[in-house]
């Protein structure tokens, strides 16, 4: 185990990745993020997130393809 | 976590091509299944070097070498090798007490080597920490119980820091047909728990071989006679969808 929390999605069933991105993210305490992994650029997640989530959710490029993208998502301090 | 390809999703592969199969699916571990094609005989320390070697060169580490077979002497005699390679033994539980077990892994931390032990539930993570007083590190092979995988939350809590292994049966090519089969729920879960070690994918049942050559990004199709000959022709795979009765 470590402290990096870090979800990847790339063989998760389609029907369940957002999910269980949604419930990792709701499990988050202020301040705390995790790592989303995924095989393509998960940008419609953040479309999701900013309707859902709106103002409580920070959105962070670590890595960008071409094979393994890598977001930082945290929830907002209050 | 970190995904990564077991040779049992391509056992005719020798090293190198498992090695370019999982980086083209980007992952940069491969678990090694005794017997399968990658060339490496057990125990066969000078080759596990060379193997290991090899390996960094693509920019793979191997992340265990698994065995079918628990007999505590043949594991014994394979603590250098996993030394040399560089990675865990995987091992079903063996069958030995709790004297046997301190023997066992006196052997593996003498070597610089590490045993990995098998489990499917938390009963059995239980009584694997009970024999060997709490030190046996545990590889959780996830078994779906009635096409689910049972409660993965009490199984993480079961095994505790001692988890350092997942191996799951599919995901790759089947994850559209394992749909509500608690995939997603325990991988939520090893999130959570901020587990970070190896998560390995095979086949769940041999008729998947060909889809899972597909989804390697191999040429050609599996088995005799049909090595690629005709450039990169690849026939489609059909695969049963969940639900697809409703």
């Amino acid at each position: 185990m470590s402290e990096i929390m870090q979800l990847d999605v790339r063989v998760i069933p389609p029907r369940e990745k957002h999910p269980a991105i949604f419930r990792t993210f709701d499990e988050l305490a202020p301040g705390e993020s995790f790592v989303l992994v995924n095989d393509h650029d998960p940008f419609p997640l953040r479309y999701q997130f900013q309707a859902e989530r709106t103002g409580a959710f920070t959105w962070e490029y670590l890595e960008q393809g071409p094979t393994v993208w890598r977001v930082e998502i945290g929830r907002v301090a209050e | 976590m970190r995904l990564t390809l077991s040779s049992a999703a391509a056992p005719d592969l020798d090293l190198a091509g498992l090695a370019g199969a999982a980086l083209r699916r980007g992952f940069t571990a491969v678990e090694l299944v005794a017997g399968d094609g990658h060339g490496i005989e057990a125990g066969d320390r000078r080759a596990a070097i060379g193997a290991a070697a090899r390996l960094a060169g693509e920019g793979v580490s191997p992340a265990a070498w698994r065995v079918a077979a628990a007999d505590a002497e043949l594991l014994a005699g394979l603590a250098d090798f996993s030394a040399a390679l560089g990675a865990p033994v995987l091992t079903p539980a063996p069958v030995i007490g709790a004297e046997g077990w301190r023997d066992l892994q006196n052997r593996y931390e003498s070597a610089g080597a590490e045993l990995l032990v098998r489990v499917t539930s938390p009963e059995e993570a239980d009584q694997m920490l009970d024999v060997s007083r709490g030190d046996a590190r545990l590889a959780w092979d996830v078994a779906a119980s009635g096409g689910r995988i049972q409660d993965p939350a009490a199984m993480i809590s079961a095994c505790g820091d001692r988890l350092a292994y997942v191996a799951l049966r599919g995901g790759g090519p089947e994850a559209m047909a394992q749909e509500g089969q608690g995939i997603g729920e325990m991988f939520t879960s090893l999130a959570l728990a901020r587990y970070s070690g190896p998560l390995s994918l095979r086949p769940s049942r041999p008729e998947f071989h060909r889809a899972w050559s597909a989804w390697l990004g191999r040429r050609g199709g599996w088995g005799c006679g049909s090595k690629a000959g005709g450039g990169n022709r690849m026939e489609p795979v059909a695969l049963p969808v969940a639900g697809a009765d409703r």
